[in-house]
């Protein structure tokens, strides 16, 4: 009998201590999750991102050979669970590194549709360092997304031509004081730039 | 008595795996983000070195993965103590240039034995970078020993 009521005590004892580490352990988890379900909330862009074919260029003569090394590793780090290891696979593409245009097209556009934001923040300044067509309009699209990280890189993107300093005169207006900010900075070179080069 | 040791210890790996699950990590590596974008962003750790059994420590060697590829850079400054930083470094600065793959800053080390050395994460233009910070305390003869980080400031 004694030996029984032991054994009542000690699973109750073990039960409670199991569910207060569990209260703990999910708290812990809801908090890391509140970011991810932040980046999901308003993606309206996301969907329009979607609609948008993308069409890539060769960036020199090296990107034609073969490369299959490189694509099959970045192809599994891109179809990892592991968000780090898709912003890593992303982060590769923002170098001029010699990978075949074809395989940077399926990967960007994989990218861009990413439920993670900070993977498609990634996507957008990829696209931007290589030679694809429509990454006007996808920079365009992704300065209207939900996601401050996502606006902060395609802000960080534009360049210079008068569709993109239109552009970055419109991210001044922006509610978040990090994007006014860089559009600032951004402005400012520009105009600088252009001082110097007017001078020369 | 027994099983419920046995019951403990059970528990213990059952819990210690799902906060693995959820990414919580007790290695010396602080993993952060600028989540304000702001240029002036500035995170602020205190790691404490203490004698965890491996022997005093004597210096602290840390290095910083920018692992976000954008124009802004990630860096790292360690200081510690206001007297004698002409011939013992009292803060050390390493920045990672190269945010598009996974190596890390230039190491650096601050020689100023035990007690809580302040190290401020902060980047060379605005966005939302990532970063990880890997962070030892080390005895004179490069045993590692106790390090423990304290997040203080996260902008």
């Amino acid at each position: 009998m004694f030996q029984l009521k032991k054994r009542v005590i000690d699973t109750k004892i073990i039960f409670t201590r199991f569910a207060y580490l569990s209260l703990l352990t999910a708290s812990y988890c809801a908090l890391a999750d509140g970011n991810e379900n932040l980046n999901t909330k308003n993606n309206f862009v996301y969907d329009s991102l979607k609609s948008i074919q993308i069409q890539c260029f060769s960036l020199n003569e090296d990107s034609g050979n073969n490369h299959s090394n490189d694509t099959t590793d970045l192809k599994k780090m891109l179809s990892s669970q592991n968000t780090e290891d898709r912003i890593h696979a992303l982060s590769q593409l923002a170098t001029d590194s010699p990978i075949d245009s074809g395989f940077v097209q399926e990967i960007l556009q994989q990218g861009l549709t990413d439920q993670d934001a900070r993977v498609r923040a990634q996507a957008i300044y990829a696209l931007s360092k290589q030679n694809c067509n429509n990454a006007d309009l996808i920079l365009q699209q992704a300065l209207q997304d939900g996601d401050l990280s996502v606006r902060m890189m395609a802000l960080d993107s534009l360049g210079s031509n008068t569709d993109e300093i239109n552009l970055l005169k419109h991210a001044l207006e922006d509610e978040e004081q990090a994007i006014r900010e860089l559009a600032q900075v951004k402005l400012a070179t520009i105009s600088a730039q252009n001082n110097n080069n007017s001078k020369q | 008595m027994k099983m419920l040791f046995k019951k403990n210890v059970f528990i213990t790996i059952l819990n210690g795996l799902l906060l693995g699950y959820c990414g919580l990590s007790f290695a010396h590596n602080q993993s952060g983000s600028f989540t304000t974008g702001l240029v002036s962003a500035v995170d602020y750790y205190v790691v404490s070195c203490s004698d965890d059994g491996n022997g005093a420590p004597a210096y602290l060697e840390a290095q910083v993965k920018d692992m976000t590829a954008n124009s802004a850079k990630v860096n790292i400054l360690v200081q510690k103590g206001t007297t004698g930083c002409s011939t013992k470094a009292c803060a050390q600065f390493s920045i990672d240039t190269i945010d598009s793959d996974t190596g890390y800053s230039p190491l650096i080390k601050l020689s100023q034995a035990s007690g809580s050395y302040n190290l401020y994460v902060s980047h060379t233009g605005s966005g939302t970078d990532s970063y990880d910070v890997s962070v030892h305390c080390k005895t004179a003869t490069n045993l590692h020993t106790g390090t423990a980080v304290s997040a203080k400031q996260q902008q």
